[in-house]
């Protein structure tokens, strides 16, 4: 174990008695002696669990990470270039307290700060903790002066415990694990040091280990509660009770990380519930809701009503929304329909607001997700229509797992393309409607307490759907399971089409020919959708288009509905089985990463196709551009070979930028050492330009910079003229004099209390020149073969 | 009357003391050249004993016999054109054999002071570890102090009184070892080791035709007055306060040095500075650089450093990579 700060520094906690002594005798101790980074790499590492926590805490996780790192790079290079300066003891003694004090206050006033100008926010505890670190990291650095180094990893023990007690996450209890080796490693060093400098002390000291007993104690608890949280799943969250957090049981905080009751997070009440939430209880509540109808009607305007209508609908008041509610639940019952023709809806722009917008839904699990409410399966040219005769669906059980009731729908891998099981959550908050927002391939459904196989059914459309209510109850959490699908097998083989139509004249220009039938031809048909066409959502048809589909292949742009509505004929006049899916698209750019959910709004209202690829199995696609397809559970090797196929066609689109850029940077690579030295030759002599010292000055540097560049730097133990004294031995003859001179001028301009005298200027300008044409790469490489051998003169 | 004085036959005839830097630097080459003509093949040994001597500093040999000490020794003792006297350390040498004393003189009915071999300018002591601790004791208080004292009368030795020490390292049997504070008195420990090939070729040579075997006594370059000029014009280099810095850290290198049990003491540091100072002078600077430092560390470093004395060099190696030398 080499000698560390321990034992160099004058004042130890053992002798202090003799430390005050030395250090009276020598008031200009410096700090010279090797710091000890594991003390920091320790302090580090608790920062990282910290980071973590406040990355998780955080409304968005990568920007608040990425201020972290910074927070605590800046602090680390501002307290290294203190340290730096430090002149002696007691100067590093100041700048450490000043670094400290910086620590503490800098995450209070940044905090102040973003309140008042950026809005975003931290909590309370949180704050604290990045104070509790940032001073942690200070005093690491200045660990050189006795105690600090001991002192920061205390406090970055303490700090690593909270951050781990406050993360859910396995990432604090990695962290843990590598701090709880690396401190014993830490300790170990420590009470060596204590050993050595007691025999070269020779004196018989005070041998209780106070340090290394109070951070082993840490230790230990800290390794126990890893333990704990690890194997209990959590219980010692109790423990919170021991730290400050923000937010609580008796008011609301805006800022706070978590809290009960007014907080932000919610629980499940078992009996007396003050309030309601999507979360699993017992009470359902029923409430003024719209309807999916409304939804659509509000986002893509209403369907023209036949002239016939219109009195009736005048009629009814414009505020009464509860008859207006009734009489579209009258509607739902009897037959729907889905108007492709709609009038445009003028609709003033408004800033986004995820906090305050209502939310139809919330979805937990794996986002971007199409949500399908409703299917249909007939089109006139202007109106979609349920089919005649329903679909026969499968029968539904309940399997209980886990003590929870589950609604199987279907038989689990009953196509080739299925590929694992992805669940889901779907939190009922403002959608009325008793069908359940279905991901694809639905398989099973969990309500809380839901366990009758009659309350759950399928519409006619071929939807699940509660048969015996109404609607779901508003904040009901419905927990969906779903197949994940692999299309590739389909894009092999083509599959058995529901029947067989000709291709119109009208698709012949616009459809892919040379296509197999297949897959592959259907993704063409979506591909092209996807490519040529504009969503607009402000570009409908006209109320009196008659084939909307001709309309939209002329006009090249239209809303959703018209994409899908036109991928949907156009797949059947391919002889392709396809239907229309009316739903939810719960988009990832809502995720929000505090509550781990995404919201589904208004306006994430979506129309879809599906296709049948034989059988009852349809696959969604998505022929809107701007709307990412449903996502494929791929296999590594499909995944492997996705991303090369991405990065060949990267690069054969950027083949020109690519070449040009290798060759740049070999040809830089090559050159380095030519262009580097004439670039430090360049600042040399500009430099040089201000002073015969700062010419001087300039050409050691540039030596110095030479000797880097060859990987042979001057040692520190070594003088400017002692180690560059070597390169005499192979300068030129006519050279050697001036070289030997400016070795003699850099000894008086370093080291002789007169300096250089400015008259001397030509000189010395002739030695540097010189000096500057002997440290060619050669000459170095020559005389610096072996660094070891002395070079002194 | 003092000793310089009382030895003033000795000072040779034409020499007149150095007033200017050039004439400083002829002596010096001068004495270079009498020292190397002595000791044949041993450039760097020559160069650290004129340092030693314009340093005031006392010198120590570490060395087998027959390696040249005594020879290099005489050398100074003539060079400088001091009167030069020998001790040879026997175990029944006692502390007024090497000091002087007080004898009763029958005719005048007096006591009448005869003076040791102290009172000369160029000392050596052969085998000093032979001696017994009081006899040593004596010889250090001369060297330090520069004086004598017996029977409560203080007498002023020279003031460009050199001793050049020799000590056995291979026989230990019936051998006082010096302790280490007393080591702390010299400025440098010297090993002269083998000469090379060439040079014992050469030194065969010159001893052809020599009855005796032993060469003839060098000129003296300089007189004593003129070496304590020297030594004053020494004392005047000047160390910036970098320098000084570095200095301090080494000193403070080598008490933190897991291996040392006993650091270099405030006046050892003196004594390095002084050593130093003569090196840079030697090399024709008025101020010192972490060279002069570095070169003189070892022999400053060896003698003064306690612990395994094969493991030294190593050591100091490692002093002097503990500290980064000062640049900008």
């Amino acid at each position: 174990m080499t000698a560390t700060p321990w034992s160099k520094l004058p004042a130890c906690e053992t002798n202090v008695d003799s430390a005050v002594g030395k250090q009276d005798a020598y008031p200009t101790t410096r700090l010279n002696s090797t710091p000890r980074y594991d003390t920091l790499l320790l302090v580090l590492i608790a920062g990282a669990a910290l980071t973590v926590a406040r990355a998780s805490a955080a409304w968005s996780p990568t920007p608040m990470a990425v201020r972290a790192i910074c927070e605590l790079t800046v602090i680390v290079v501002v307290s290294l270039v203190l340290r730096r300066r430090a002149k002696s003891l007691p100067q590093a003694q100041g700048f450490a307290a000043i670094a400290v004090c910086a620590a503490v206050v800098y995450p209070f006033a940044a905090e102040l700060a973003m309140r008042w100008f950026a809005g975003g926010s931290e909590p309370l505890e949180i704050l604290m903790l990045t104070s509790l670190q940032l001073t942690a990291v200070a005093l690491a650095v200045f660990c050189q002066i006795p105690r600090l180094g001991g002192s920061a990893v205390l406090l970055s023990s303490f700090l690593l415990l909270f951050a781990t007690t406050i993360t859910s996450g396995r990432t604090g209890l990695v962290l843990g694990g590598i701090y709880g080796v690396l401190v014993l490693w830490w300790l170990m060093g420590a009470y060596w040091d204590r050993i050595a400098g007691a025999f070269v002390a020779s004196k018989v000291e005070r041998r209780i280990p106070v340090r290394v007993s109070v951070i082993g104690g840490m230790v230990i608890v800290l390794l126990l509660l890893a333990g704990l949280i690890g194997t209990t799943g959590g219980a010692a969250v109790a423990l919170q009770g021991f730290l400050p957090t923000s937010g609580g049981s008796r008011w609301h905080d805006p800022h706070a990380r978590s809290g009960v009751g007014d907080g932000d997070a919610m629980v499940a009440a078992k009996e007396d519930a003050m309030s309601f939430g999507p979360v699993e209880s017992e009470l359902f509540l029923d409430s003024d809701m719209p309807t999916l109808y409304d939804v659509f009607s509000d986002m893509y305007g209403e369907p023209p009503q036949p002239k016939k209508n219109q009195e009736r609908n005048i009629g009814l008041a414009p505020g009464e929304v509860k008859e207006t509610e009734q009489q579209i639940a009258k509607n739902e019952r009897s037959g729907r329909e889905f108007s492709a023709v709609r009038r445009k809806v003028q609709r003033k722009p408004q800033p986004l607001d995820d906090r305050t917008a209502p939310a139809m839904l919330y979805v937990v699990g794996r986002v971007p997700l199409h949500l399908a409410l409703e299917r249909f399966d007939t089109f006139d040219g202007r109106v979609w229509t349920h089919a005649d005769a329903p679909e026969e669906q499968p029968s539904i059980r309940i399997e209980s797992q886990n003590d929870k009731p589950w609604a199987y729908l279907m038989r689990v891998g009953s196509s080739s393309i299925y590929r694992g099981i992805e669940p889901h959550a779907v939190k009922i908050i403002n959608l009325k409607t008793n069908r359940f927002p279905s991901p694809p391939h639905l398989t099973a459904i969990h309500v809380d307490k839901v366990d009758q196989p009659d309350f759950f059914g399928w519409t006619d459309d071929g939807v699940a759907c509660m048969p015996v209510r109404e609607h779901i109850p508003q904040l009901t959490v419905v927990h969906l399971r779903s197949q994940g699908v692999n299309l590739q097998p389909l894009r092999g083989a083509s599959f058995q089409l529901a029947n067989n139509q000709k291709i119109s004249e009208r698709q012949a220009g616009s459809l892919p020919h040379e296509e197999t039938r297949g897959w592959r031809q259907v993704e063409a048909v979506v591909e092209r959708l996807r490519t040529d066409f504009v969503h607009d959502p402000s570009a409908p048809a006209p109320d009196d288009c008659q084939d909307v589909v001709a309309h939209f292949l002329e006009a090249k742009r239209g809303p959703a509905y018209l994409f899908a509505t036109t991928a949907a004929m156009l797949l059947r006049e391919l002889g392709y089985q396809t239907r229309l899916v009316t739903g939810f698209y719960a988009d990832e750019n809502r995720y929000d990463n505090r509550a781990a959910q995404t919201a589904v709004l208004a306006e994430d209202v979506h129309v879809w196709v599906e296709v049948s690829i034989g059988g009852r199995t349809w696959v969604p696609i998505e022929p809107t551009p701007g709307y990412q397809p449903p996502t494929e559970a791929l296999t590594w090797r499909q995944w492997a070979g996705n991303a090369m196929v991405a990065c060949v066609a990267w690069v054969k689109r950027n083949a020109v930028n690519i070449l040009c850029g290798v060759a740049l940077a070999v040809l830089l690579f090559v050159t380095r050492r030519a262009w580097l030295d004439a670039l430090a030759v360049g600042v040399c002599r500009l430099m040089g330009l201000r002073s015969v010292r700062a010419r001087l000055v300039w050409t050691i540097r540039l030596l110095e910079w030479r000797a880097w560049l060859m990987g042979r730097s001057r040692p520190r133990q070594s003088t400017v003229a002692s180690w560059y004294g070597a390169l005499s031995k192979t300068a030129p003859a006519d050279i050697r004099p001036a070289l030997d001179e400016f070795l003699q001028w850099t000894d008086r301009l370093l080291y002789a209390p007169a300096g250089i005298d400015a008259a001397e200027h030509t000189v010395i300008d002739a030695a540097c020149r010189s000096a500057v044409s002997a440290s060619t790469r050669k000459a170095l490489a020559s005389n610096f073969l072996h660094p070891t051998a002395s070079h002194r003169r | 009357m003092t000793t310089s004085q009382a030895i003033k036959q000795n000072v040779p005839v034409g020499v007149k003391s150095p007033e200017s830097p050039c004439q400083h630097q002829a002596a010096i080459d001068g004495l270079r050249k009498s020292l190397q003509a002595a000791l044949i093949g041993k450039d760097d040994i020559v160069e650290m004993v004129l340092a030693c001597l314009l340093a005031r500093g006392h010198l120590l040999f570490d060395d087998l016999p027959g390696l040249g000490k005594t020879t290099l020794a005489k050398a100074v003792a003539h060079a400088v054109g001091g009167h030069f006297a020998r001790v040879q350390c026997t175990p029944d040498l006692l502390p007024t054999d090497i000091t002087g004393f007080n004898m009763f003189d029958q005719k005048t009915r007096e006591f009448e002071f005869r003076r040791g071999p102290v009172f000369s300018d160029v000392l050596l002591a052969d085998e000093i570890n032979r001696a017994t601790p009081r006899t040593q004791s004596a010889l250090f208080e001369a060297m330090a102090e520069r004086q004598v004292t017996i029977d409560n009368q203080t007498y002023p030795l020279s003031h460009t009184f050199f001793v050049i020490a020799t000590q056995n390292p291979v026989e230990s049997h019936g051998a006082y070892p010096l302790p280490e504070a007393q080591l702390d008195r010299f400025a440098m420990k010297l090993r002269i080791g083998y000469p090379d090939r060439r040079s014992e070729m050469n030194m065969l040579a010159a001893n052809i035709g020599s009855a005796d075997g032993v060469r003839g006594e060098t000129e003296a370059v300089i007189c004593p007055q003129q070496l304590c000029q020297l030594q004053e014009h020494v004392a005047k280099v000047s160390l910036t306060e970098k320098v000084l810095e570095y200095l301090v850290d080494l000193g403070a290198a080598t008490r933190e040095h897991k291996e040392i049990t006993l650091g270099l003491s405030p006046r050892g540091l003196i004594i390095w500075q002084r050593i130093a100072q003569a090196r840079a002078h030697l090399r024709g600077r008025d101020f010192v650089t972490p060279d002069d430092i570095q070169d003189v560390a070892g022999p400053v470093l060896e003698v003064r450093l306690a612990g395994d004395f094969d493991a030294a060099p190593r050591i100091v190696e490692e002093i002097l990579a503990a500290v980064p030398v000062p640049v900008f």
